[in-house]
């Protein structure tokens, strides 16, 4: 178990290096460098930033420097805030985005799965088409459809909740539901097909035919396996999650990182926008691995050594 | 496999084949039809809208800026806060999202099919490598390479439409190289290839007649799947602004033009979205049903 986790945190090695090549040489590709400001500053005053910003020496240069820098969890100067540097903004932004991912995951795990499990137990009857049918339809609406139209029905027709802002837990309410939603619908659909198959298998059969109450079964067998592809779904969520709180920190205007990438492409503040990659990069691996450590406790087939 | 166990020695009786039986099986499912014809329609509208007779999607009406849907003028949508017909620029957004689905789809479906299958039929330590490279392309957060592609690459060099196409396609192909790669390796080891081995059937005939068929059920499921996914990432890049330009339209710019004037003109939002998802869903259905008809599992 030990030497597994070990074999795939040196995997996930490489992958994160790439990462930061790749989005590193795509960002310096871009055309238009960080100072091209409506008003020229003047040529004395633009040499000495390059020079600031070590933008005059080769780019394998500027890529070990870069990387030397993240090691030490430094994302190098913002170009647009130059008071400022990635590695501060992210420490302010992060924690919001997080807070806001998180509270979706665990929503969409709580929802998705118990309204899974309902589903299938329930076959269809006018349950499991509600369920199924709502799914549906929460994986083709996508989020930034959602949370507009929440907006407009909760924040300005009925005057519930604020329409953007952060702070209080009222605010974070229709964030959390629009970045959980998809979520929500995906998980439903899984631990439904997951759990209706279960329930057919020949070990429930055993376990119900040696007279186990009915509860037991579900809870000691049928669930327990019927979660597996829900375990091994959790990373493409995570992705996802991230994904999607980009465009609803834009619609809800919530200073998470999300808002700063998003900005950052804008501005073309290249060391912004690539300390986000990164962070979205190394934050996805490291799910998928937590991921492949939870299937491999939950699922008695699998053995690492 | 069906065909082979029906044909009769002097081949009289006409088998029928695993695309027949599919198609049957897909007739017979509603909701999957019904997704056809409405998925049908969207497509016929969005391309033949320059021959309907209808406004330009950049044509001005200066006495309808942001009207609501007018059926005696023909604005059927309602106009944006340009004054411009939304019907119109719904279905030319429309020719922009479906392009995109097919375009990328269609990247990710040579790309991965290719290498899918060198991988799977190669096997051994090329197997490894192709994979790993997978694995490792599958970890990185992809809308953001998208995003960091359609910034870096200038707009002078290629149109942010062809971009967005072609970036989406590149980044999609990964689960179709898993499922082609998984579908090779299994099946290069089932007994029916190994007794068309046994009675002497070529290799050629070996992998048009057995391993593309068997592959190609998942394959066109799993196109089908993308196809509404491509479609979403487009709109959701669109929407963020860094996908397709002014003037031209898909439904990721209508409806983040719609969402800034929602309270004032609500049918700006609702209309495009409404047409969008209308079409994914009908999207989804068409997979479902294509995955049932063709998933040799439920027979």
């Amino acid at each position: 178990m030990l030497s597994y986790f070990i074999r795939r945190l040196a995997g996930a090695i490489p992958t994160l290096f790439l990462i930061i090549a790749v989005s590193f040489v795509l960002v310096r590709l871009a055309p238009g460098g960080p100072f091209d400001k409506e008003r020229k500053v003047p040529a004395t005053v633009e040499a000495k930033l390059i020079e600031k910003y070590h933008l005059d020496e080769p780019l394998p240069q500027q890529f070990a420097r870069y990387v030397a820098g993240l090691a030490q969890g430094d994302f190098g100067p913002s170009f647009k805030y130059p008071d400022r540097s990635v590695s501060e903004l992210i420490g302010i932004g992060f924690p919001v985005s997080l807070t806001l991912g998180l509270s979706a995951i665990a929503l969409a795990l709580a929802a998705g799965i118990g309204l899974g499990i309902w589903a299938a137990l329930r076959q269809n009857t006018w349950i499991d088409y509600l369920c199924v049918g709502t799914a549906m339809l929460g994986i083709a609406i996508p989020n930034y459809v959602f949370a507009p139209l929440m907006t407009l029905v909760f924040g300005l027709m009925l005057g519930w909740l604020p329409v953007n802002g952060w702070g209080e837990p009222r605010h974070m309410v229709l964030p959390i539901l629009a970045l959980a939603i998809p979520q929500v619908a995906t998980i439903t659909r899984l631990t439904r097909a997951s759990m209706l198959e279960v329930l057919n298998s020949n070990f429930v059969r055993t376990a119900r035919a040696k007279g186990l109450p009915e509860m037991v079964t579900l809870l000691r067998h049928t669930i327990r396996a019927a979660l597996l592809p829900v375990v091994s779904y959790l990373g493409p969520a995570v992705a996802n999650i991230v994904t999607g709180s980009v465009i609803i920190e834009e619609i809800f205007r919530i200073p998470g990182i999300g808002r700063y990438f998003v900005q950052g492409a804008i501005n073309r503040d290249y060391t912004m926008v690539l300390g986000v990659t990164i962070l979205f990069g190394a934050l996805i691996i490291l799910c998928n691995l937590i991921a492949d450590l939870c299937y491999s406790l939950l699922d008695p087939k699998v053995r690492y050594d | 496999m069906t065909d082979a166990a029906m044909v009769s020695p002097r081949g009289e009786v006409k088998g029928r084949s695993l695309w027949a039986d599919a198609r049957r099986r897909f007739l017979r499912n509603r909701a999957a039809v019904a997704g056809l014809v409405v998925l049908a329609v969207v497509t016929l509208l969005s391309f033949g809208a320059p021959f309907l007779g209808l406004r330009a999607p950049d044509d001005i009406n200066w006495d309808m800026i942001s009207a609501p849907p007018d059926y005696a003028q023909g604005y059927y949508f309602g106009t944006d806060q340009n004054g411009r017909d939304l019907f119109v620029r719904t279905l030319y957004g429309g020719q922009v999202s479906l392009m995109v689905g097919l375009v990328a789809t269609l990247v990710s479906l040579v790309i991965g099919t290719l290498w899918g299958a060198s991988a799977g039929y190669l096997g051994g330590r090329i197997d490894n490598v192709m994979m790993r490279i997978v694995d490792i392309l599958y970890s990185i957060p992809f809308v953001f390479f998208v995003i960091l592609l359609t910034v870096a690459i200038p707009r002078n060099f290629i149109a942010p439409t062809m971009l967005m196409y072609l970036a989406i396609g590149a980044v999609s192909w990964l689960d179709m190289a898993r499922i082609v790669r998984g579908q090779t390796v299994s099946i290069r080891r089932k007994e029916f290839i190994e007794a068309a081995h046994a009675s002497g059937v070529s290799s050629w005939h070996i992998i048009t007649r057995h391993i593309i068929p068997n592959c190609l059920g998942p394959v066109v499921v799993y196109m089908t799947l993308t196809v509404p996914a491509v479609i979403l990432t487009e709109s959701f890049i669109s929407y963020l602004g860094m996908g397709v330009q002014e003037p031209d339209s898909s439904w990721g710019t209508l409806i983040s033009e719609g969402v800034n004037a929602m309270e004032v003109a609500p049918w700006a939002v609702i209309y495009p979205s409404g047409v969008m998802v209308v079409t994914l869903l009908a999207l989804n259905f068409v997979g479902d049903g294509l995955r049932d008809a063709l998933d040799p599992k439920d027979r």
